[in-house]
C-alpha cells in the first residue's frame, strides 16, 4: 500500500488532518468569540438605550402616580411609549410598555407596543416573569439599581415573512410596569455569516496551503533519504564505488558523509581481504610449481633406491620402500594442491561433451575393483538398461566417480559396494553405496571439507591427500551439479552425484534417493533419518554433505594418485 | 565529523509548523484587519426595502380574560379589548362565548364613547331556561356616544340636539366556570382615547364634478402596524366611489372593474399594481388614477406622510407617466390639484372712513393702498367684505374684469344689501337685496357669490342670472345658517348653523344645477366649540373658526374638517373678526386693530389700523 510505503504522503496526510483539526477548532472558538462580541455589544447599546427609556419614563412629569388597573394606565403607558427614544441604526426595533402582570392582574389594558414584528411570542414569557420578579424583589429602591434583563427570541415581521434572530430586553419601571424593547440583530446576523464565510474560504485555503508547504519540506528530507537507500542498495549488490553526493551542510549532508566514509572503510577492507586471498592462493600455487621440480629429482633418486633396495640391508631397503610410498603421497599431495589453487583462481574450465555416465562408472570402477578384490569384496552395478547421456566433462566426472569408489571400497570393511546410476528428463543421478562404519551425525558435511579427518590421531601416512572430496566437491558444482552424502555410524554411507543433463541448466531434484536402499529399511529409524536427510539434501543443493569417515582419506588418496 | 543525531526532533517540529503557520497567520490577519480613518470619499447605494424607523403604529396590548373575573371585569376587559385588532380582534373574541367568537363581525363600525360606566344587572336567557346549572348575568353599559364611525370610515358626531346617552345590556354566561359575554354589541365600542391610538385620519382625493381638481374625504383608517397595511386600506378605498359626504358631487377616476393586484412599500416609495379594467384606461385616466394615488398615500394632513412617492403598474408593468421621473410620482407634480387658500392674493380689509384697503403680500413693510373702483373710495360703506379668489375669473357684474382684476363683495353697514363689483379702476358697485339680514358672503373659484341670510342660503351665479335660493336639505325647524364659506376646491362648504341649542359648524358638499343648488349631506365637526361665530378655510383640510368673538376669552379653533378634535389657538381679546390663507392668520380686534399671528411662539403683532380682514375666497 502506498500510504504505508511513502513517508511524503504520510506526513502531508498527517498535516491535512490534524491542520483541518486545528483549523476547524480555532475558526469554531472564533465565530463563537465574534458572535458572543456581537451580541454583548448589541446588549450593551440596548441597555444604554432602555436605560435612556427608562430615565424618560420614570421622569416625574411622565410618571405621575397612577393606580395599574385605571384607564389612565392605558392613557400613560401609551404616552410614555411614543415618547421613547428609537434606535435608529438597527432597522426597526420594537418597544412596548407593560403593566407588571402580577401586580396589574386585573388590569384591562397590558400596555401598549409599537414596532415592526408581530408582537404574539416576540417578548418571551420567561423575560417578563423574570422582569417581574426582579420588580418585586426590588421594592421601592433607587431607579438607578434597575436591573435589566435580556433574551434571545425570534421576531416575526408584522407584514410576514421569515422570522429574524432578536434580543429582548426588559427591565421594571417604577412599581408596576414595565419597559421592554425588541432589537432584531439582522445586521449582527449578517457579520457572523460574512465572518463565518471568510473563515471557511481562508481555513481551506489555509489547510491546503499547509499539505503544500508539508509536501514541500518533506520532500527536502525524503529525497536525499531516498538517494540514500539507493546507494545502500547498490552498495550490497557488491557495488563499493558507490557514494552519495554532499550538498551543504546540515543533517543530511553529514548522514552522506558518514555514508561515505562507510562505504570507502568498508571498499578498503574489502580489497585489503582480497588481496591477501590473492597471495596466499599464489603462494600455494607457486610453492606447488617450485616443489616439482626438486620433487623430480628426489623421485628419481628414490626410484633407483627403491630399484636396488634388494642390495641394500634390510633397514635401508625399509628405508628405500617408505621413501618411495611417501614421495608418491608428496606428489599426489602437490597435485590435489595445484588443482585446488586453479579453482580457487577460478582458472578451472569445462570441457563439457556428450558422456555416457554408465561407461564412465565402469571406466572409474577399474581401479576400485582391483581394490575391492584385494579386500575380497566386489562393487554390484545397477545400471539402467540403454545409455545414460549428459554434458560432462568426461575428465573431471570420471574423477569423481574414481574418488567416490575409491572412497566406499576403502571404507566398506570389505563389505560390497552398490553403485546405482538413473536419469530423468532433466538430470543424471549417481548413487555410491557402502556398508561400512558409516558417518556420525553433522560429518556430511564436513567431508567435503579441506583436509578434513574423521579422525584426526590417524597417522597421515595413511589414507589420501585430504583434499579428494573437496576437489569432487568443486567439479560437481562446476558443472553444476550437486554432489552429497548421508551417512549412519554402523550403517554405511551414501555419496550421491547429481549432474544436469545439459550443463548449466537447472533441475528440480535427483532422479536418485539419498539415503540406505531398501534393503536396509528393516530398521524405521534409519528410514526416518534418511527421508529427512534426502530432504535436506534436496533443498540445500550442491552444498552437500558429505560422507567419509577415517578411511575416506585414504580412499581418495588411492583415487588421485591414480589420476 | 560525527552529529548528534537529531532525528527525534524532526518529527515534532515538522507537526508544529502548520500549527505555528496558523497562529502567525490569524495574528498577521488580526493585526492587518483595522477600520480605517482615512480614504477616499464614495457613494452609498440607499439600503432598499428596510424597516425604516418610525414607521410603525402603536398597537395596544390588552388582557386576555382572567380566571374567575367578575361579569363587569370580562366586559370592561372586552371593551378595552376592542382596540386591539391583532389577528382580527383574536383577544376580544377570548371573551366571548364560542359561538359568538366565530360569528362576531364587528368590522370596522365604531362608536366612539366617554368612559363607560358598568353595571350588574339582571339578564334571562330565553334559549337556555330549562337548562340546569347555567348561571347568567347582565352587565348594562351606559355612557356618552361622542361620535360614530360608519363601516367606510366616515367619522360622524351627533348633532347637538341628538341624543348622545347610550346604554345597553349584554349578556353573559358562564362556560366552564368562566363568564363569557353572549351578545356582544354589533359596533366596534371604543373611549376616544382609544379610538384617537388606533385610529388615524386620513384624506382620500377624490375628484370634483367640474374644474380636473381633487377634492379631499377625510376618513378614518385602522392602524395595523406598517405603513403597508395603511397604503392598501386607502388604495382599496379610492378604488370605490366616494361614500361620506362627498358621494354623488365627486367621483374616483379608477374605472369600474378595477382590482388591485398588490400594494408595496419599497424605501420611501409605494408600489401600487392595478389589474382588470384599468389596463384598457389611457393617459389621461391613469394620470387621474396616478394624481388621486399621489395625493392620497402621500397627504401629509393629520399626520405623518406615510410614504414620499409611488410608482403605478398595471399588470405588474411599470407605468411611465409623462411627466414622472423614473416612473415614480412625486406629490409635487399634483401639487395643483389641490386648491388651498394662498396669501398671493393680498389682503383686503375696511380702513379708515369705510374705503377698502389692500395689502400686498410678502411685503408687510409697504404701506396698504386703497383699492380701485367704488370700492375704495369710502363712499359705500360696507361691514363683511369678500373678494374672489382667482384672477382673470368671470365676476357676476357682467363687466368680465380682465386679467388679475378681482371682484369684491361687501355687506352694507344694516346687513340687508349687498354691493358687489370688479375691483378696477372705475368699476362701480351693484347693489343686492336678497331679503333678511345678510350674516356672511362668500365667493367660489367659479366666481360664484354666496350669502347667508336669516332666511337661508343664496346664490348668485356669475352672468346676472337671477339668484337661486340654495336648498339645505337637514335643517331642522328653528336652525339657520348664520356662516358661510365655500372651500378652495368648489365642492365642500363650511357652514355654521344656530338652532336653538346653540351654534354647530357643519360641513357640507355643493351640488349645482342649471338653476338650482343644494348642499349635500352636513357633517357636524368641531364639537365642543363654544359659540362659534366666524369661519374661515385654513387650508385644504383645516377650519379656522372664531369662538366667543369680542369677549374677553375669544379663541380661534383649528378645526379639521375630518371630523378630528379641533386645536386651540389663543386669540387676542375682543376679537371680532378673522382671515386665513396659507398659515396667514389675520385677526380684527373690536376698536379697529389688525393683529397678524406671527413668529413660532404664537404672539400676535398689530398689523395696522382696520377691520373686516378678508383674503381672496
Amino acid at each position: 500500500m502506498r500510504w504505508s510505503r511513502s513517508l511524503q504522503l504520510r506526513v502531508v496526510g498527517t498535516t491535512l488532518v490534524f491542520s483541518v483539526a486545528v483549523i476547524t477548532v480555532l475558526g469554531f472558538f472564533l465565530v463563537q468569540q465574534i458572535a458572543a462580541g456581537l451580541l454583548q455589544n448589541k446588549e450593551r447599546s440596548a441597555a444604554t438605550l432602555a436605560a435612556s427609556g427608562l430615565t424618560l419614563a420614570e421622569s416625574p412629569t411622565a410618571f405621575p402616580a397612577i393606580a395599574p388597573a385605571s384607564p389612565a394606565a392605558s392613557d400613560l403607558m401609551y404616552k410614555i411609549l411614543i415618547q421613547l427614544p428609537e434606535e435608529t441604526n438597527s432597522g426597526g426595533t420594537g418597544a412596548a410598555v407593560m403593566i407588571n402582570r402580577s401586580h396589574g392582574k386585573n388590569a384591562d389594558v397590558l400596555g401598549w407596543y409599537k414596532g415592526p414584528y408581530r408582537l404574539g411570542g416576540a417578548i418571551p414569557a420567561d423575560l417578563i416573569n423574570r422582569v417581574g420578579a426582579d420588580q418585586q424583589s426590588r421594592g421601592n429602591r433607587e431607579p438607578s439599581s434597575e436591573p435589566t434583563s435580556f433574551e434571545p427570541t425570534s421576531l416575526v415581521p408584522a407584514d410576514g415573512g421569515q422570522p429574524v434572530p432578536g434580543l429582548a430586553i426588559g427591565v421594571p419601571v417604577g412599581t408596576e410596569y414595565q419597559l421592554y424593547y425588541l432589537f432584531p440583530l439582522t445586521q449582527e446576523q449578517q457579520t457572523l455569516a460574512l465572518v463565518q464565510r471568510t473563515i471557511i474560504v481562508v481555513g481551506l485555503a489555509l489547510v491546503f496551503l499547509l499539505a503544500a508547504i508539508a509536501s514541500l519540506v518533506t520532500r527536502w528530507v525524503v529525497v536525499p533519504v531516498r538517494q540514500a537507500a539507493r546507494s545502500a542498495q547498490r552498495l550490497s549488490t557488491g557495488n563499493l564505488g558507490e557514494r552519495m553526493q554532499v550538498r551543504g551542510a546540515d543533517d543530511l549532508a553529514a548522514l552522506a558523509t558518514a555514508f561515505n566514509e562507510m562505504a570507502a572503510s568498508l571498499q578498503e577492507k574489502m580489497q585489503e581481504l582480497q588481496d591477501l586471498s590473492h597471495v596466499q592462493r599464489r603462494f600455494v600455487s607457486d610453492v606447488s610449481h617450485e616443489l616439482r621440480t626438486p620433487l623430480t629429482t628426489i623421485r628419481i633418486a628414490a626410484d633407483v633406491l627403491f630399484a636396488s633396495r634388494q642390495q641394500l640391508d634390510v633397514s635401508s631397503g625399509r628405508s628405500a620402500e617408505l621413501l618411495q610410498s611417501q614421495l608418491e603421497r608428496f606428489e599426489s599431495l602437490l597435485v590435489d594442491l595445484l588443482e585446488i589453487s586453479r579453482y580457487d583462481a577460478n582458472a578451472a574450465t569445462l570441457e563439457p561433451e556428450p558422456v555416457d555416465i554408465c561407461d564412465l562408472v565402469r571406466n572409474a570402477a577399474d581401479v576400485a575393483q582391483q581394490l575391492a578384490e584385494r579386500r575380497g569384496a566386489k562393487i554390484e552395478f545397477r545400471l539402467p538398461a540403454g545409455p545414460c547421456v549428459a554434458e560432462a566433462d568426461r575428465r573431471r566426472v570420471e574423477r569423481i566417480l574414481r574418488n567416490l569408489l575409491v572412497n566406499a571400497v576403502e571404507h566398506g570393511e570389505s563389505r560390497n559396494t552398490v553403485v546405482t546410476v538413473a536419469g530423468d528428463r532433466d538430470a543424471v543421478a549417481v548413487a555410491v553405496r557402502d556398508y561400512g562404519v558409516g558417518l556420525t551425525p553433522g560429518q556430511e558435511n564436513l567431508v567435503f571439507d579441506r583436509f578434513w579427518r574423521a579422525d584426526p590421531a590417524r597417522a597421515r601416512t595413511t589414507g589420501g591427500t585430504g583434499l579428494g572430496l573437496s576437489i569432487a566437491l568443486e567439479d560437481a558444482r562446476l558443472h553444476g551439479g550437486w554432489l552429497e552424502a548421508w551417512g549412519e555410524r554402523g550403517r554405511g554411507s551414501v555419496f550421491r552425484l547429481t549432474l544436469p543433463r545439459l550443463t548449466g541448466t537447472e533441475f528440480a531434484g535427483s532422479p536418485l534417493p539419498l539415503g540406505p536402499d531398501e534393503a536396509d529399511l528393516a530398521t524405521a529409524a534409519g528410514a526416518a533419518e534418511a527421508v529427512m536427510l534426502e530432504g535436506k539434501g534436496t533443498s540445500t543443493g550442491s552444498i552437500a554433505a558429505p560422507a567419509g569417515s577415517t578411511a575416506a582419506a585414504a580412499g581418495s588418496t588411492a583415487a588421485v594418485s591414480g589420476d | 565529523m560525527t552529529r548528534p543525531p537529531e532525528t527525534a526532533c524532526r518529527p515534532v517540529r515538522r507537526r508544529l509548523a502548520p500549527l505555528a503557520l496558523a497562529a502567525c497567520v490569524s495574528v498577521a490577519a488580526a493585526g492587518c484587519a483595522t477600520i480605517p480613518s482615512g480614504g477616499p470619499a464614495r457613494s452609498l447605494s440607499q439600503p432598499q426595502n428596510e424597516v425604516t424607523q418610525g414607521d410603525d403604529f402603536p398597537q395596544l396590548i390588552p388582557a386576555s380574560p382572567g380566571k374567575g373575573w367578575k361579569p363587569v371585569q370580562i366586559v370592561s376587559g372586552f371593551l378595552a379589548a376592542n382596540a386591539s385588532f391583532a389577528g382580527s380582534n383574536a383577544v376580544a373574541r377570548e371573551y366571548l362565548t364560542p359561538g359568538q367568537a366565530r360569528t362576531w363581525k364587528p368590522g370596522l363600525a365604531v362608536t366612539v364613547v366617554t368612559q363607560p360606566r358598568f353595571s350588574p344587572a339582571a339578564a334571562t336567557l330565553p334559549h337556555l331556561i330549562g337548562q340546569s346549572g347555567t348561571q347568567t348575568q347582565g352587565v348594562v353599559v351606559s355612557g356618552l356616544e361622542l361620535a360614530t364611525l360608519t363601516a367606510h370610515g366616515q367619522y360622524q358626531i351627533p348633532s347637538p340636539s341628538a341624543k348622545q346617552a347610550i346604554s345597553f345590556r349584554l349578556k353573559l354566561m358562564k362556560i366552564r366556570g368562566q363568564w363569557r359575554i353572549v351578545n356582544p354589541p354589533k359596533r366596534l365600542l371604543l373611549t376616544k382615547s382609544d379610538f384617537l391610538r388606533v385610529f388615524q385620519p386620513r384624506n382620500l382625493y377624490f375628484f370634483a364634478a367640474r374644474g380636473g381638481t381633487l377634492v379631499p374625504d377625510p376618513v378614518f383608517v385602522p392602524l395595523q402596524a406598517t405603513v403597508r397595511d395603511l397604503a392598501t386600506d386607502l388604495v382599496s378605498a379610492l378604488q370605490q366611489q366616494p361614500l361620506g359626504t362627498l358621494a354623488g358631487v365627486t367621483h374616483t377616476s379608477f374605472p369600474p372593474g378595477t382590482k388591485i393586484l398588490g400594494v408595496n412599500i419599497e424605501g420611501p416609495g409605494a408600489i401600487v399594481n392595478l389589474g382588470g379594467t384599468v389596463a384598457r384606461a389611457g393617459p389621461t385616466v391613469l394620470d387621474n388614477i396616478a394624481a388621486q394615488l399621489v395625493w392620497t398615500l402621500t397627504s401629509p394632513s393629520y399626520g405623518r406622510q406615510a410614504i414620499k412617492s409611488v410608482k403605478l403598474e398595471v399588470d405588474g408593468h411599470p407605468q411611465s407617466l409623462p411627466g414622472s421621473v423614473d416612473g415614480v410620482e412625486l406629490p409635487s407634480r399634483y401639487s395643483g390639484r389641490v386648491p388651498r387658500p394662498v396669501a398671493d392674493g393680498g389682503l383686503y380689509f375696511i380702513g379708515k372712513g369705510g374705503a377698502v384697503q389692500a395689502l400686498p403680500p410678502s411685503q408687510a413693510a409697504a404701506p396698504p393702498k386703497l383699492v380701485l373702483g367704488q370700492a375704495g373710495t369710502g363712499l359705500v360703506p360696507m361691514t363683511s367684505i369678500a373678494v374672489t379668489p382667482d384672477t382673470g375669473e368671470r365676476a357676476i357684474t357682467g363687466t368680465s374684469p380682465g386679467a388679475g382684476q378681482r371682484s369684491i363683495a361687501g355687506i352694507s353697514a344694516d346687513g340687508r344689501v349687498v354691493y358687489f363689483g370688479a375691483l378696477t379702476k372705475g368699476a362701480s358697485l351693484a347693489t343686492w337685496r336678497p331679503g333678511g339680514r345678510i350674516t356672511s358672503l362668500s365667493w367660489d373659484t367659479s366666481g360664484d357669490l354666496w350669502l347667508a341670510t336669516g332666511h337661508g342660503v343664496w346664490l348668485r351665479r356669475p352672468g346676472g342670472k337671477a339668484p337661486i335660493a340654495v336648498d339645505v336639505g337637514q335643517l331642522l325647524p328653528g336652525e339657520r345658517v348664520t356662516s358661510v364659506r365655500i372651500a378652495p376646491d368648489g365642492v365642500r362648504i363650511a357652514m355654521i348653523v344656530r338652532g336653538n341649542n346653540g351654534a354647530q359648524l357643519e360641513i357640507g358638499a355643493v351640488t349645482l344645477g342649471a338653476n338650482t343648488a343644494s348642499i349635500g349631506p352636513l357633517a357636524p365637526i368641531g364639537a365642543g366649540i363654544p359659540d362659534p361665530a366666524a369661519l374661515s378655510w385654513y387650508d385644504a383640510d383645516n377650519l379656522m373658526v372664531l369662538a366667543r368673538p369680542g369677549s374677553v376669552r375669544a379663541v380661534l379653533e383649528e378645526v379639521p374638517v375630518s371630523g378630528g378634535q379641533p386645536t386651540p389657538i389663543g386669540a387676542e381679546p375682543h376679537t371680532i373678526s378673522l382671515a386665513t390663507a396659507g398659515s396667514q392668520i389675520v385677526a380684527g380686534l373690536r376698536g379697529g386693530l389688525l393683529v397678524t399671528l406671527s413668529g413660532p411662539d404664537g404672539s400676535w403683532e398689530p398689523l395696522g389700523r382696520g377691520q373686516d380682514p378678508a383674503y381672496p375666497g
